[in-house]
């Protein structure tokens, strides 16, 4: 087991911890499509850091025989005092006078999403923060429980594609 | 990635039809503005709303969240919106939520004005 990645983020820094991301899951052996699933976890993960662990947050990637997995943790919403400001989830309309209508945040969304992807979820929450663990393996259908993708050629791209997938799957714990 | 103000993004190819191009990459940091700047779109009632994807290379669920508000806006006015998306970043959080069977999406513009696919 190596650390191949070690990376703090806030948010002026998530859209080059997506980059950073994805060119190290690429280069551990994924697939394309797997890549964006890896950096949009991340993502999401850093994203839940940003908004409600603190503003802040670390990311760390090891690459195993048999799986990529990431670690992204969070010092807790108490540790930077205030949210920080281009995440907060309200946002009053310009002009003013107008009611204000939050934008569609849905909590724990980004968590599902996540669980969607992952091949593997273990969350850790606390007062002193959150810890998320997102496994992903690196030989497609190797994991129990995993499902065997099959790649059909489209032959409409107005077509719905890459439905979400479906079977047995390690929910969050 | 800031979003522009909603004069730069707005065009109208034809008399009710309404084209707002969408940031390269939308996020927590620019989709609260997104949400506003469709909100704003919409309330003209249009006859089609095309929200243009196609330079967009990563959407995150906030994003997500606010296509489907916009959209479902869009429907209570009488809008007909539609979604191009070229990249797979983009479309992926889409896919996942099954948003892409609700919303019209096309590959490119010319065959999201058209409403028609082009494959």
């Amino acid at each position: 087991v190596k650390v191949t990645l070690d990376q703090q983020f806030d948010v002026r820094t998530l859209r080059l911890l997506r980059e950073t991301v994805a060119a190290h899951a690429s280069a551990a052996g994924m697939p394309d499509q797997r890549a964006v699933d890896v950096m949009l976890a991340v993502h999401e993960l850093a994203a839940n850091a940003v908004r409600h662990g603190g503003g802040t947050g670390r990311m760390r990637m090891q690459v195993t025989a048999a799986e990529l997995i990431c670690q992204v943790s969070d010092p807790g919403p108490d540790a930077h005092g205030a949210p920080v400001a281009g995440a907060t989830p309200e946002r009053p309309r310009p002009g003013g006078g107008v009611p204000v209508r939050p934008w569609p945040y849905e909590p724990g969304h980004g968590l599902w999403l996540v669980s969607q992807v992952a091949d593997r979820v273990d969350v850790v929450s606390g007062p002193a923060g959150s810890k998320v663990t997102v496994a992903f393996a690196l030989v497609p259908g190797n994991v129990p429980g995993g499902l065997l993708e099959l790649t059909l050629p489209g032959n409409s791209r107005c077509s719905p594609r890459g439905r979400p997938r479906t079977g047995s799957r390690r929910g969050l714990r | 990635m800031a979003v522009k103000r909603e004069r730069d993004l707005v065009n109208q190819p034809q008399d009710g039809q309404v084209v707002i191009t969408l940031p390269g990459e939308i996020d927590i940091t620019n989709s609260p503005r997104l949400h506003e700047t469709l909100l704003a779109v919409i309330s003209r009632q249009p006859a089609v709303l095309v929200a243009d994807m196609g330079a967009t290379t990563f959407c995150d669920s906030s994003g997500m969240g606010v296509i489907v508000a916009a959209y479902r806006q869009a429907v209570a006015d009488g809008v007909d919106m539609r979604l191009v998306i070229r990249h797979p970043a983009a479309r992926r959080v889409f896919e996942i939520n099954g948003i892409d069977t609700v919303i019209s999406v096309y590959p490119d513009l010319p065959a999201a004005l058209s409403g028609t696919c082009t494959a």
